[in-house]
């Protein structure tokens, strides 16, 4: 069964150029216990189904329903058992906390909103109880964020959605800004976690080769929709859409090994356009490598090419 | 042997901060020949960006005090030359690339009004240029960069241009001069995967084309891997080792450098490392001995009171580490 | 057990840290030392005025005509005025009068200002925002002096009113200056992460917004005490503020000011004490500015 399921969801923004389709008819389910990798170059509206799922803004058409309830709402609207069990962690670990206060004030806040009137005393062993999890000391309670390395911030960003005990957290590049060496500590967290506390992830990246280490399935997203959705060890295998293959190639990787498993190579050209003026058709032909006629007038829909792996290209009617 | 275009032998940099004085760069030595192509990594705030600074003498004064070392540029010590002599051989040999693009170009100008400026800069007109030779100039500068319709970028102003571009305009300005080093820190980092490939291939063939030095300062070891001929690890200040590119990712040496590359997510799937523990150390109080001690696994007593010797422990792959045995290497 | 040891040994190491680093950013510049030695001057002057004032009486109703116009002297160093009451003795408890205007102004516009602001900014876009700052503008587009003048002309002219007319005009700079940062914090994901995960609106508004705008608070409220002093000094000046016999610095000098050029010292000394005032607490606002300023070091 489902944790979180879409069903064609679009999120449109007014501005004063025009209708910004950043999300434009996404569909899928994630199961329990499950990592979807959402992958995609930034402005293609990876942010945009995070914060329509958690609650930042409602969608403009389309339902989520989370473990069973229609959650299409804003987060203001939402009862406080769904905040409880839906959780997320920003990309920018540097505003993703508040510099004026301490680890420790941060970290109650979830307590005393879903603590079911913890004493002081609990919530200080629970604060302790967190910052073990995360393998820092508890006199980093006392700190601010700004004696904090990057990667120190982006833990108590993760203990933070922990504290309420989720059972589906929302990872928006969590690691983008931080070193590999960090990166691959809190990974190796993540998993763990997941492991223990029974967690789906919605993980967003734009790096393919960590969602080859870490998600159960992938699903490619470009302008506001997805390309290719297909099972991990298939879409590494067998990537169909000309996009992911274009993404696949241009992957600098470390050894021969690897560079044997990416699709032969596809120059890269062009550049994501604006969400504003979405080309017509399919909106990749004009940065595609193996653009048809139809392409240019005609919008292809996802079908299921096997087991479910969809893909959405005229190449694979 | 020839002598090396840049040679930056056992430079100390600190800066003065409300603390005390952090001791960022410690004894660094870096060697960069004519046409070779360098690669840098290490973790943010290792002292990556204040290395290239200070060979291009960009390091924020006053804070910034440089206490040792040489950085012999063609066989002459530039850090003892005036200002006036320096901006000689920063205008006619070295430019670099920074990593945020926007930031490096004026938004209230026009595109065409800076590289124009640039082309006016980079001199080497044999007389007076005209206006249409300078105009000339600029759009061949930005058509070696592949930017589509360049007469038309050169009237846009920086906003109207997507980070990609302006990254690609900022590579033409830097190439303009004839340059015979190019410090790249960090030039992919903003940049999307797809445009990040761009970007080096580009930056890439034109290196080669002009038989430029350059130093590739980036997070990307894959992007190091493809570009590069020589390898430099940097930690926490200090050089660890240094190989040729390939030798270095068919086997690292040093414990930094193998969880480091052990870190990076492969392709292959087969799961990632455990990263490193903790963090850089403190700049103000640093390890007395090797400075990757603290966070070290293979560390001993010697490591945490003796700084490592860097040793060729294979023809060419020199490594700072008493524990990296030559036998077993 | 061990989680109470932590509560008990370690909380907030911080403190004296954070403090001497501030104090080092503070006291680079040195004229924030001279701003803030200059306040302190003036504050302890102001308090101890009824102790160390040469001729306490000066300060209220207090006639001597034999004593009337002394220029500067050993016994009057600033001279006497025309009712023989000793300069420098007003000038002291003038200090005060200007102290506790500053105090009394602050105190009830920054509350105000500040709370309005919250909400404007919190509120950004909405009709709660369009009030309020509608309303700020209106008070923003008048000129303070003229607003000022204009209140106290309607009232009856007296220190009270003074007050009241100052305030009124200028909590929308405070509400202005704090829309403008929680306007934008309030995108910042850390008052989404509060905001997400169920915390009301009020711990929102002041535990997360408020404490990142104090620095701004505190710097403006530096830099304003001085322009409080002179504004309520104007207004004494044109006669709408403090009434005689009042030791008020402004109405002091637009007394003086009939007897210039001959009897120079009754306008020129609490002249001088004004300048005084506004200048140590313009420094004082920089220093403070450099404190929380955002450069490194
Ligand atoms: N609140 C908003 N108003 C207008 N446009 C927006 C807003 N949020 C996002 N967008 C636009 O939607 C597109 C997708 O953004 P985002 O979801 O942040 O992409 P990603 O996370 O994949 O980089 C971008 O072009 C962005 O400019
Ligand atoms: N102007 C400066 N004043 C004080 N410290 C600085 C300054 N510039 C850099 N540093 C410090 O020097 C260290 C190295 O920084 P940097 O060279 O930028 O690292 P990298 O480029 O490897 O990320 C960091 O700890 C940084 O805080
Ligand atoms: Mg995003
Ligand atoms: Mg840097």
């Amino acid at each position: 069964m489902s944790i979180l399921s879409l069903m064609d969801v679009k999120k449109f923004f007014p501005t004063a150029q025009g209708v910004v389709r950043a999300v434009d008819g996404v569909s899928f389910d994630i199961g329990k216990g499950e990592t979807l990798g959402l992958v995609g170059e930034s402005g293609s509206g990876k942010s945009t189904v995070a914060y329509t799922v958690i609650g930042s803004h409602a969608p403009t058409s389309g339902s989520i329903s989370f473990e069973g309830e229609d959650i299409g709402l804003q987060a203001s609207k939402r009862p406080l058992s769904i905040k409880k069990r839906l959780q997320i962690v920003f990309q920018d670990p540097g505003t993703s906390l508040n510099s004026a206060r301490t680890i420790r004030q941060t970290l109650e806040v979830p307590l005393k909103v879903h603590g079911n009137g913890m004493s002081r005393q609990q919530r200080l062993e629970r604060v302790v109880g967190l910052l073990d999890l995360i393998q820092l000391p508890p006199a980093y309670m006392h700190k601010t964020p700004g004696m904090l390395s990057g990667g120190e911030k982006q833990m108590v960003g993760i203990a933070r959605a922990l504290a309420t005990g989720p059972s589906f957290v929302i990872l928006d590049e969590p690691t983008s800004a931080l070193d590999v060496s960090v990166q691959a500590k809190i990974i190796t967290m993540l998993m763990d976690f997941q492991r223990r506390f029974e967690l789906s992830y919605l993980f967003i990246t734009h790096d393919l080769s960590l969602m080859r280490n870490v998600a159960s399935r992938v699903a490619i997203m470009y302008l506001g929709k997805l390309c290719e959705v297909a099972g991990t060890s298939e879409f590494f295998r067998n990537p169909l859409h000309p996009y992911t293959q274009l993404l696949l190639s241009s992957i600098p990787v470390l050894s021969d090994e690897e560079e044997r498993l990416k699709p032969g190579q596809v120059i890269s050209r062009g550049e994501i356009p604006s969400p504003v003026n979405i080309p017509s058709g399919c909106s990749f032909h004009l940065r595609c490598h193996r653009k048809m006629e139809i392409c240019e007038h005609k919008d292809p829909e996802m079908v299921d090419t096997d087991q479910g792996h969809r893909v959405r290209c005229h190449l694979y009617p | 042997m020839t002598q090396p275009l840049l040679a930056i032998q056992g430079l100390n940099v600190g800066f003065k901060v409300f603390e005390g004085e952090m001791k960022v760069l410690k004894e660094v030595n870096m060697t960069v020949n004519a046409g070779e192509k360098i690669g840098l990594i290490g973790e943010m705030g290792c002292g990556k960006t204040t290395t290239m600074k200070t060979i291009i003498r960009l390091l924020a004064e006053p804070a910034a005090n440089i206490t040792g070392g040489r950085i012999m540029f063609n066989g002459t010590d530039t850090l003892s030359m005036s200002r006036g002599e320096f901006q000689k051989i920063r205008r006619n040999s070295l430019s670099m690339i920074f990593e945020d693009p926007t930031a490096a170009l004026n938004p209230v100008y026009t595109i065409g009004t800076q590289v124009r400026d640039a082309v006016y800069a980079a001199g080497n007109f044999k007389s007076k240029p005209t206006r249409a030779e300078v105009q000339a100039r600029a759009v061949r500068a930005l058509e070696e960069v592949a930017l589509p319709d360049p007469e038309r970028v050169l009237n846009n102003y920086p906003v109207q241009l997507s980070g990609g571009m302006r990254q690609r305009v900022c590579i033409a300005m830097a190439l303009l001069s004839a340059s015979d080093l190019l410090i790249a820190d960090e030039p992919d980092t903003s940049l999307d995967v797809t445009i990040k490939d761009q970007v080096l291939r580009l930056l890439n063939d034109l290196v080669e084309r002009k038989g430029t030095s350059i130093i590739l300062v980036t997070h990307s070891l894959g992007a190091v891997r493809k570009m590069t001929d020589r390898i430099y690890v940097m930690y926490a200040g200090s050089i660890m080792e240094t190989a040729p590119t390939n030798m270095f990712f068919t086997e690292p040496l040093h414990p930094y450098s193998r969880v480091l590359v052990a870190s990076a997510p492969r392709l292959t799937g087969r799961g990632i490392g455990e990263g490193i523990a903790g963090r850089i150390p403190d700049y103000i109080n640093p390890p007395a001995g090797c400075r990757f001690s603290p966070r070290c696994e293979l560390a001993v007593d010697e490591c945490i009171h003796h700084r490592p010797e860097m040793r060729e422990i294979r023809p060419d792959h020199f490594v700072a580490c008493p524990q990296v045995d030559p036998v077993v290497a | 057990m061990a989680v109470t040891r932590i509560l008990t040994t370690g909380t907030a190491p911080n403190r004296g840290e954070n403090a001497r680093r501030n104090w080092y950013r503070f006291s680079r510049n040195p004229l924030s030392i001279i701003g803030l030695t200059m306040v302190i001057l003036i504050l302890i002057l102001a308090v101890a005025a009824p102790i160390i004032a040469p001729h306490p009486p000066s300060a209220g109703k207090f006639l001597n005509f034999s004593m009337a116009s002394r220029a500067p002297s050993a016994e009057n160093w600033c001279g006497t005025d025309v009712f023989g009451r000793d300069i420098l003795t007003r000038v002291l408890y003038g200090f005060r009068f200007s102290l506790m205007m500053v105090v009394v102004v602050l105190s009830l516009v920054v509350p105000v200002g500040v709370f309005f602001g919250l909400l404007a900014g919190y509120y950004r876009s909405t009709w709660i925002d369009t009030g309020i700052m509608r309303i700020t503008d209106i008070f923003v587009s008048i000129p303070p002096l003229v607003l000022a003048l204009a209140i106290c002309a309607v009232l009856t002219p007296g220190v009270f009113n003074a007050m009241v007319a100052v305030s009124l005009m200028w909590w929308p700079w405070y509400t202005r200056m704090v829309y403008g940062v929680a306007s934008s914090l309030r995108g910042e994901f850390f008052v989404q992460a509060a905001e997400l995960t169920g915390a009301g609106k009020w711990h929102i508004l002041f535990k997360e917004i408020l404490p990142n705008c104090l620095s701004s608070i505190l710097t403006k409220m530096s830099l304003d005490a001085g322009w409080v002093i002179l504004i309520g000094a104007s207004l004494s000046f044109v006669g709408l503020g403090a009434q005689a016999p009042t030791p008020d610095l402004g109405s002091m000098v637009a007394e003086g000011s009939k007897y210039l050029p001959d009897q120079w010292w009754i306008s020129v000394f609490p002249a001088f004490g004004i300048m005084l005032v506004v200048l140590a607490f313009n420094l004082l606002g920089d220093g403070i500015r450099d404190m929380f300023g955002t450069e490194r070091g």
